[in-house]
Protein backbone atom coordinates (compact mmCIF):
# COMPACT_ATOMS: atom_id res chain seq x y z
CA UNK A 1 0.00 0.00 0.00
CA UNK A 2 2.95 2.21 1.05
CA UNK A 3 4.30 1.79 -2.18
CA UNK A 4 1.17 2.57 -3.94
CA UNK A 5 1.14 5.59 -2.56
CA UNK A 6 4.38 6.57 -3.30
CA UNK A 7 4.19 6.12 -7.02
CA UNK A 8 0.71 8.55 -6.55
CA UNK A 9 3.09 11.10 -4.52
CA UNK A 10 5.51 10.44 -6.92
CA UNK A 11 3.62 12.24 -10.22
CA UNK A 12 2.03 14.74 -8.32
CA UNK A 13 5.01 16.48 -6.62
CA UNK A 14 8.33 14.89 -6.98
CA UNK A 15 8.48 14.22 -10.83
CA UNK A 16 5.25 16.43 -11.73
CA UNK A 17 5.51 15.89 -15.58
CA UNK A 18 5.08 19.69 -16.21
CA UNK A 19 6.57 21.67 -13.44
CA UNK A 20 9.39 19.14 -12.99
CA UNK A 21 9.90 17.07 -15.88
CA UNK A 22 9.04 19.50 -18.15
CA UNK A 23 6.85 17.20 -20.57
CA UNK A 24 3.64 18.17 -22.23
CA UNK A 25 4.79 22.36 -22.48
CA UNK A 26 2.58 22.47 -25.11
CA UNK A 27 -0.81 22.18 -23.89
CA UNK A 28 -0.02 23.97 -20.46
CA UNK A 29 1.17 26.97 -22.81
CA UNK A 30 -1.68 27.15 -24.86
CA UNK A 31 -4.94 25.97 -23.14
CA UNK A 32 -4.30 27.78 -19.60
CA UNK A 33 -6.20 31.11 -20.97
CA UNK A 34 -9.16 29.87 -18.34
CA UNK A 35 -8.80 27.29 -15.40
CA UNK A 36 -11.62 26.01 -16.61
CA UNK A 37 -9.77 24.96 -19.90
CA UNK A 38 -7.26 23.76 -17.57
CA UNK A 39 -9.56 21.57 -15.80
CA UNK A 40 -11.01 19.92 -19.04
CA UNK A 41 -7.82 19.52 -20.36
CA UNK A 42 -6.17 17.98 -17.33
CA UNK A 43 -8.90 15.64 -16.59
CA UNK A 44 -9.40 14.72 -20.15
CA UNK A 45 -5.53 14.13 -20.48
CA UNK A 46 -5.74 11.77 -17.23
CA UNK A 47 -8.49 9.26 -18.33
CA UNK A 48 -5.96 8.77 -21.22
CA UNK A 49 -2.62 8.31 -19.07
CA UNK A 50 -4.98 6.35 -16.76
CA UNK A 51 -6.28 4.08 -19.67
CA UNK A 52 -3.39 3.57 -21.64
CA UNK A 53 -1.19 3.16 -18.92
CA UNK A 54 -3.47 0.09 -17.89
CA UNK A 55 -3.39 -1.11 -21.55
CA UNK A 56 -0.37 -1.28 -21.95
CA UNK A 57 1.19 -2.90 -18.85
CA UNK A 58 -1.69 -5.32 -19.47
CA UNK A 59 -0.40 -6.06 -22.94
CA UNK A 60 3.17 -5.48 -21.94
CA UNK A 61 4.31 -9.50 -22.66
CA UNK A 62 2.74 -9.33 -26.38
CA UNK A 63 3.58 -6.34 -27.55
CA UNK A 64 7.06 -7.40 -29.22
CA UNK A 65 9.56 -4.99 -28.94
CA UNK A 66 10.52 -3.55 -32.35
CA UNK A 67 6.73 -2.37 -32.69
CA UNK A 68 6.63 -0.82 -29.25
CA UNK A 69 5.80 2.79 -30.34
CA UNK A 70 3.61 1.90 -32.39
CA UNK A 71 1.37 -0.43 -30.47
CA UNK A 72 1.58 2.55 -27.67
CA UNK A 73 0.81 4.86 -30.30
CA UNK A 74 -2.35 2.89 -31.37
CA UNK A 75 -3.79 2.48 -28.31
CA UNK A 76 -3.35 5.98 -26.83
CA UNK A 77 -5.13 7.31 -29.78
CA UNK A 78 -7.93 5.17 -29.28
CA UNK A 79 -8.36 6.75 -26.06
CA UNK A 80 -7.99 10.15 -27.58
CA UNK A 81 -10.46 9.91 -29.80
CA UNK A 82 -13.21 8.29 -26.77
CA UNK A 83 -12.34 11.42 -25.10
CA UNK A 84 -13.25 13.30 -28.26
CA UNK A 85 -16.31 11.24 -29.03
CA UNK A 86 -17.18 12.08 -24.63
CA UNK A 87 -16.48 15.54 -24.52
CA UNK A 88 -18.43 16.28 -28.00
CA UNK A 89 -21.57 14.25 -27.09
CA UNK A 90 -21.61 15.86 -23.32
CA UNK A 91 -19.35 19.00 -22.79
CA UNK A 92 -19.69 20.40 -26.51
CA UNK A 93 -18.86 23.99 -25.30
CA UNK A 94 -15.27 22.27 -23.40
CA UNK A 95 -14.88 20.60 -26.72
CA UNK A 96 -15.27 23.22 -28.35
CA UNK A 97 -12.85 25.58 -26.27
CA UNK A 98 -9.86 22.84 -26.15
CA UNK A 99 -10.39 22.66 -29.85
CA UNK A 100 -7.08 20.67 -31.61
CA UNK A 101 -5.34 20.02 -28.20
CA UNK A 102 -7.58 17.10 -27.23
CA UNK A 103 -6.51 15.43 -30.53
CA UNK A 104 -2.85 16.69 -29.37
CA UNK A 105 -2.88 14.45 -26.51
CA UNK A 106 -1.95 11.98 -28.73
CA UNK A 107 1.32 13.25 -29.06
CA UNK A 108 1.43 14.59 -25.44
CA UNK A 109 4.80 13.26 -24.24
CA UNK A 110 3.49 12.80 -20.88
CA UNK A 111 1.41 9.83 -21.94
CA UNK A 112 4.07 8.00 -24.30
CA UNK A 113 6.66 8.77 -21.60
CA UNK A 114 4.61 7.23 -18.68
CA UNK A 115 4.00 4.14 -21.34
CA UNK A 116 7.57 3.52 -22.34
CA UNK A 117 9.14 3.97 -18.76
CA UNK A 118 6.56 2.96 -16.74
CA UNK A 119 3.14 1.30 -17.74
CA UNK A 120 5.45 -1.08 -19.87
CA UNK A 121 7.78 -2.55 -17.01
CA UNK A 122 5.12 -2.71 -14.02
CA UNK A 123 2.18 -4.23 -12.92
CA UNK A 124 -1.13 -2.63 -13.74
CA UNK A 125 -2.30 -1.69 -10.65
CA UNK A 126 0.90 0.24 -10.08
CA UNK A 127 0.76 1.21 -13.71
CA UNK A 128 -2.79 2.84 -12.98
CA UNK A 129 -1.29 4.62 -9.97
CA UNK A 130 1.32 5.99 -11.48
CA UNK A 131 -1.30 6.97 -14.47
CA UNK A 132 -3.68 8.98 -11.64
CA UNK A 133 -0.63 10.52 -10.33
CA UNK A 134 0.96 11.58 -13.23
CA UNK A 135 -2.43 12.83 -14.60
CA UNK A 136 -3.47 14.55 -11.15
CA UNK A 137 -0.20 16.35 -11.48
CA UNK A 138 -0.06 17.43 -14.71
CA UNK A 139 -4.17 18.68 -14.08
CA UNK A 140 -2.47 20.50 -10.71
CA UNK A 141 0.08 22.65 -12.85
CA UNK A 142 -2.47 22.86 -15.01
CA UNK A 143 -4.49 25.17 -12.67
CA UNK A 144 -1.55 26.72 -11.44
CA UNK A 145 -0.33 28.21 -14.97
CA UNK A 146 -4.53 29.22 -15.32
CA UNK A 147 -5.13 30.65 -12.18
CA UNK A 148 -2.16 33.51 -13.14
CA UNK A 149 -3.31 34.12 -16.21
CA UNK A 150 -6.73 33.92 -15.20
CA UNK A 151 -6.90 36.44 -12.35
CA UNK A 152 -3.93 38.60 -13.82
CA UNK A 153 -5.28 38.46 -17.31
CA UNK A 154 -8.96 38.69 -17.08
CA UNK A 155 -9.45 39.07 -13.41
CA UNK A 156 -11.90 36.27 -13.12
CA UNK A 157 -11.43 32.67 -11.77
CA UNK A 158 -13.18 29.94 -13.03
CA UNK A 159 -14.83 32.67 -15.13
CA UNK A 160 -15.95 34.00 -12.07
CA UNK A 161 -14.95 38.13 -11.76
CA UNK A 162 -13.16 38.74 -8.58
CA UNK A 163 -12.64 42.68 -8.95
CA UNK A 164 -15.61 43.78 -9.87
CA UNK A 165 -16.93 45.69 -13.58
CA UNK A 166 -14.23 48.51 -13.90
CA UNK A 167 -10.70 45.76 -13.21
CA UNK A 168 -8.94 46.00 -16.84
CA UNK A 169 -7.19 42.94 -16.65
CA UNK A 170 -3.12 42.89 -18.83
CA UNK A 171 -4.26 41.09 -21.77
CA UNK A 172 -0.37 40.14 -22.05
CA UNK A 173 -1.22 37.26 -19.47
CA UNK A 174 -3.63 35.95 -21.61
CA UNK A 175 -1.54 35.81 -24.58
CA UNK A 176 1.05 33.64 -25.58
CA UNK A 177 4.17 35.58 -24.03
CA UNK A 178 1.65 35.36 -20.91
CA UNK A 179 1.96 31.72 -20.87
CA UNK A 180 5.43 31.50 -21.00
CA UNK A 181 6.26 34.07 -18.32
CA UNK A 182 3.85 32.66 -16.01
CA UNK A 183 5.29 28.88 -16.62
CA UNK A 184 8.87 30.12 -16.43
CA UNK A 185 8.52 31.86 -13.16
CA UNK A 186 6.66 28.89 -11.32
CA UNK A 187 9.14 26.67 -12.71
CA UNK A 188 11.86 28.59 -10.89
CA UNK A 189 10.43 28.43 -8.00
CA UNK A 190 9.59 24.98 -8.10
CA UNK A 191 13.48 24.51 -9.09
CA UNK A 192 14.40 27.07 -5.86
CA UNK A 193 12.26 24.98 -3.74
CA UNK A 194 13.50 21.56 -4.73
CA UNK A 195 17.22 22.48 -5.08
CA UNK A 196 16.54 23.99 -1.49
CA UNK A 197 14.69 20.42 0.00
CA UNK A 198 17.27 18.38 -1.46
CA UNK A 199 20.29 20.68 0.28
CA UNK A 200 18.58 20.45 3.70
CA UNK A 201 18.38 16.31 3.13
CA UNK A 202 21.92 16.69 2.41
CA UNK A 203 22.96 18.54 5.05
CA UNK A 204 21.24 16.27 7.98
CA UNK A 205 23.19 13.06 6.10
CA UNK A 206 26.33 14.59 6.86
CA UNK B 1 -21.74 -48.23 -38.21
CA UNK B 2 -21.70 -45.81 -40.70
CA UNK B 3 -22.53 -43.30 -38.09
CA UNK B 4 -19.70 -43.73 -36.36
CA UNK B 5 -17.15 -43.96 -39.47
CA UNK B 6 -18.56 -40.58 -40.67
CA UNK B 7 -17.95 -38.97 -37.09
CA UNK B 8 -14.23 -40.32 -36.96
CA UNK B 9 -13.20 -39.30 -40.88
CA UNK B 10 -14.99 -35.41 -39.35
CA UNK B 11 -12.86 -35.75 -36.07
CA UNK B 12 -9.91 -36.89 -38.47
CA UNK B 13 -10.72 -33.57 -40.50
CA UNK B 14 -11.10 -31.52 -38.06
CA UNK B 15 -7.68 -32.46 -36.56
CA UNK B 16 -5.95 -32.08 -39.68
CA UNK B 17 -7.44 -28.17 -39.99
CA UNK B 18 -6.16 -27.94 -36.25
CA UNK B 19 -3.04 -28.89 -36.81
CA UNK B 20 -2.24 -26.48 -39.92
CA UNK B 21 -3.88 -23.83 -38.28
CA UNK B 22 -1.50 -24.49 -35.68
CA UNK B 23 1.21 -24.66 -37.92
CA UNK B 24 0.58 -21.50 -39.66
CA UNK B 25 0.41 -19.85 -36.40
CA UNK B 26 3.37 -21.13 -35.32
CA UNK B 27 5.49 -20.08 -38.10
CA UNK B 28 3.65 -16.78 -38.76
CA UNK B 29 4.54 -16.25 -34.43
CA UNK B 30 8.48 -17.59 -34.95
CA UNK B 31 8.57 -15.46 -37.54
CA UNK B 32 10.31 -12.41 -36.67
CA UNK B 33 8.67 -9.81 -39.44
CA UNK B 34 5.18 -11.41 -39.62
CA UNK B 35 4.57 -11.30 -35.69
CA UNK B 36 5.08 -7.75 -35.37
CA UNK B 37 2.70 -6.90 -38.38
CA UNK B 38 0.20 -9.55 -36.86
CA UNK B 39 0.12 -8.28 -33.08
CA UNK B 40 -0.09 -4.40 -34.61
CA UNK B 41 -2.64 -5.79 -37.00
CA UNK B 42 -4.64 -7.42 -33.97
CA UNK B 43 -4.20 -4.25 -31.40
CA UNK B 44 -5.52 -1.82 -34.51
CA UNK B 45 -8.47 -3.55 -35.29
CA UNK B 46 -9.65 -4.08 -31.75
CA UNK B 47 -9.20 -0.20 -31.10
CA UNK B 48 -11.18 0.05 -34.27
CA UNK B 49 -14.02 -2.17 -33.35
CA UNK B 50 -13.97 -0.52 -29.53
CA UNK B 51 -14.41 3.24 -31.14
CA UNK B 52 -16.94 1.53 -33.38
CA UNK B 53 -18.96 0.73 -30.79
CA UNK B 54 -18.35 4.18 -28.89
CA UNK B 55 -19.37 5.77 -32.35
CA UNK B 56 -22.73 4.02 -32.41
CA UNK B 57 -23.82 4.80 -28.70
CA UNK B 58 -22.37 8.33 -28.81
CA UNK B 59 -23.21 9.53 -32.48
CA UNK B 60 -26.99 10.50 -31.37
CA UNK B 61 -26.24 12.40 -28.59
CA UNK B 62 -23.64 14.64 -30.50
CA UNK B 63 -26.04 15.25 -33.19
CA UNK B 64 -28.73 16.25 -30.24
CA UNK B 65 -26.16 18.49 -28.91
CA UNK B 66 -25.00 20.23 -32.21
CA UNK B 67 -28.62 20.85 -32.95
CA UNK B 68 -29.79 21.98 -29.89
CA UNK B 69 -26.25 24.70 -29.72
CA UNK B 70 -27.79 25.98 -33.30
CA UNK B 71 -31.48 25.83 -31.73
CA UNK B 72 -30.17 27.76 -28.85
CA UNK B 73 -28.28 30.31 -31.26
CA UNK B 74 -31.27 30.35 -32.95
CA UNK B 75 -33.66 31.62 -30.17
CA UNK B 76 -31.45 34.28 -29.03
CA UNK B 77 -31.04 36.15 -31.84
CA UNK B 78 -34.19 36.30 -32.71
CA UNK B 79 -36.40 35.76 -29.26
CA UNK B 80 -39.40 36.49 -30.97
CA UNK B 81 -39.60 32.99 -32.69
CA UNK B 82 -40.85 29.62 -31.65
CA UNK B 83 -40.24 27.33 -34.50
CA UNK B 84 -37.28 27.85 -37.44
CA UNK B 85 -37.36 26.49 -40.43
CA UNK B 86 -34.17 25.61 -42.40
CA UNK B 87 -33.92 27.69 -46.12
CA UNK B 88 -31.40 27.70 -48.99
CA UNK B 89 -30.60 30.84 -49.73
CA UNK B 90 -30.25 31.95 -53.20
CA UNK B 91 -27.49 34.26 -55.04
CA UNK B 92 -26.31 35.12 -51.63
CA UNK B 93 -22.40 35.52 -50.82
CA UNK B 94 -20.06 33.35 -49.79
CA UNK B 95 -19.68 33.49 -46.47
CA UNK B 96 -23.77 33.17 -45.90
CA UNK B 97 -23.71 29.25 -44.85
CA UNK B 98 -27.65 28.66 -43.73
CA UNK B 99 -30.72 30.74 -43.73
CA UNK B 100 -33.56 30.27 -41.67
CA UNK B 101 -37.07 31.73 -41.49
CA UNK B 102 -38.40 32.30 -37.74
CA UNK B 103 -41.99 31.57 -37.31
CA UNK B 104 -44.28 32.06 -33.87
CA UNK B 105 -46.55 30.08 -32.75
CA UNK B 106 -49.63 31.02 -35.03
CA UNK B 107 -47.05 30.09 -37.72
CA UNK B 108 -46.22 33.68 -38.79
CA UNK B 109 -43.14 34.74 -40.13
CA UNK B 110 -41.59 36.91 -37.27
CA UNK B 111 -38.19 36.97 -39.28
CA UNK B 112 -35.10 35.05 -40.17
CA UNK B 113 -31.61 33.78 -38.76
CA UNK B 114 -28.77 33.90 -41.13
CA UNK B 115 -25.60 31.62 -39.94
CA UNK B 116 -22.63 33.52 -41.64
CA UNK B 117 -19.03 32.93 -41.39
CA UNK B 118 -16.43 35.66 -41.81
CA UNK B 119 -12.88 35.04 -41.63
CA UNK B 120 -11.56 36.75 -38.31
CA UNK B 121 -7.62 36.56 -37.24
CA UNK B 122 -7.41 33.41 -35.74
CA UNK B 123 -9.99 31.53 -38.50
CA UNK B 124 -13.67 31.44 -39.61
CA UNK B 125 -15.98 33.02 -37.39
CA UNK B 126 -19.43 31.21 -37.11
CA UNK B 127 -22.25 33.33 -36.06
CA UNK B 128 -25.75 33.87 -36.16
CA UNK B 129 -27.90 37.03 -37.04
CA UNK B 130 -30.92 37.47 -36.37
CA UNK B 131 -33.04 40.01 -38.19
CA UNK B 132 -36.71 40.78 -37.76
CA UNK B 133 -39.74 40.71 -40.50
CA UNK B 134 -39.13 45.36 -40.30
CA UNK B 135 -35.77 44.45 -41.72
CA UNK B 136 -33.48 45.48 -38.46
CA UNK B 137 -31.02 43.37 -36.95
CA UNK B 138 -32.29 41.72 -33.07
CA UNK B 139 -29.13 39.99 -32.42
CA UNK B 140 -26.18 38.73 -33.10
CA UNK B 141 -24.63 35.88 -31.57
CA UNK B 142 -21.07 33.99 -32.09
CA UNK B 143 -20.97 30.44 -31.94
CA UNK B 144 -17.72 29.23 -32.87
CA UNK B 145 -14.12 31.34 -33.29
CA UNK B 146 -10.83 30.74 -32.34
CA UNK B 147 -9.91 34.64 -32.04
CA UNK B 148 -7.44 35.54 -29.45
CA UNK B 149 -8.78 35.34 -25.36
CA UNK B 150 -9.14 38.36 -24.18
CA UNK B 151 -8.93 40.94 -27.53
CA UNK B 152 -11.15 39.45 -30.30
CA UNK B 153 -13.02 36.92 -27.97
CA UNK B 154 -14.53 39.58 -26.30
CA UNK B 155 -16.85 40.13 -29.38
CA UNK B 156 -18.68 37.72 -28.29
CA UNK B 157 -19.60 40.37 -25.48
CA UNK B 158 -23.02 42.43 -25.37
CA UNK B 159 -20.54 45.51 -24.97
CA UNK B 160 -19.81 45.10 -28.49
CA UNK B 161 -22.28 42.85 -29.81
CA UNK B 162 -25.46 45.20 -28.73
CA UNK B 163 -23.86 47.93 -31.10
CA UNK B 164 -25.39 46.12 -34.17
CA UNK B 165 -29.00 45.89 -33.09
CA UNK B 166 -31.34 47.84 -34.71
CA UNK B 167 -29.16 48.00 -37.98
CA UNK B 168 -30.98 48.16 -41.25
CA UNK B 169 -28.17 48.94 -43.86
CA UNK B 170 -24.80 48.00 -44.28
CA UNK B 171 -22.50 48.81 -41.02
CA UNK B 172 -18.91 49.95 -40.78
CA UNK B 173 -16.21 49.52 -37.72
CA UNK B 174 -15.10 53.02 -36.34
CA UNK B 175 -11.88 53.05 -38.19
CA UNK B 176 -12.82 52.41 -41.72
CA UNK B 177 -15.72 55.51 -40.87
CA UNK B 178 -18.49 53.94 -39.98
CA UNK B 179 -20.43 53.59 -35.99
CA UNK B 180 -19.41 50.36 -35.43
CA UNK B 181 -16.87 50.87 -32.21
CA UNK B 182 -13.89 48.09 -32.75
CA UNK B 183 -12.68 46.09 -29.90
CA UNK B 184 -9.39 47.92 -29.87
CA UNK B 185 -6.70 45.93 -30.15
CA UNK B 186 -9.11 43.55 -32.11
CA UNK B 187 -10.08 45.33 -35.42
CA UNK B 188 -9.84 42.20 -38.07
CA UNK B 189 -11.84 40.53 -35.50
CA UNK B 190 -14.59 43.80 -35.52
CA UNK B 191 -14.52 43.31 -39.59
CA UNK B 192 -15.14 40.42 -39.99
CA UNK B 193 -18.34 40.32 -37.85
CA UNK B 194 -19.34 43.49 -38.86
CA UNK B 195 -18.80 41.84 -42.35
CA UNK B 196 -21.07 39.08 -41.21
CA UNK B 197 -23.80 41.37 -40.05
CA UNK B 198 -23.57 43.20 -43.74
CA UNK B 199 -23.83 39.89 -45.08
CA UNK B 200 -26.73 38.68 -43.46
CA UNK B 201 -28.76 42.18 -43.87
CA UNK B 202 -27.79 41.40 -47.56
CA UNK B 203 -29.51 38.27 -47.73
CA UNK B 204 -32.70 38.61 -45.98
CA UNK B 205 -33.34 41.99 -48.02
CA UNK B 206 -34.99 40.70 -51.11
CA UNK B 207 -37.04 37.93 -49.24
CA UNK B 208 -38.45 41.10 -47.38
CA UNK B 209 -39.30 43.02 -50.12
CA UNK B 210 -40.70 39.95 -51.76
CA UNK B 211 -43.34 39.37 -48.37
CA UNK B 212 -43.83 43.34 -48.05
CA UNK B 213 -44.73 43.24 -51.96
CA UNK B 214 -46.78 40.43 -51.40
CA UNK B 215 -48.49 42.14 -48.56
CA UNK B 216 -49.03 45.43 -50.18
CA UNK B 217 -51.12 43.72 -53.49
Amino acid sequence: MNKKLSILINGLIRENPSLVLLLGMCPTLAVTTSVNNAIGMGLAATFVLIGSNVVISLLKKCIPDKIRIAAYIVIIAGFVTLVQMLLEAYVPALNRSLGVFIPLIVVNCIILARAESFASKNTVLDSMMDGVGMGLGFTASLILVASVREILGNGSFCGIPLFGEGFQGATIMILPPGGFLTLGIIIAVVGAVRKAISARKAGKKV
Amino acid sequence: MSNSFNTDSVKGIIKKVGCTIRKVVDFCMSNSVLKPGIVLGIIALSVGLLLSVANFFTKDTIAAAKAKEITNALSQVLPAAQNFEEMTPEGVDAIVTTLYVGKDASGETVGYCVQTQPSGYGGPIVMMVGIEKDGSVQGVSITESSETPGLGALANEDKFKKQYDGLTGPAQVNKDGGDIEAISGATITSRAVTSGVNAALETVRPLLEEAGGAAGE
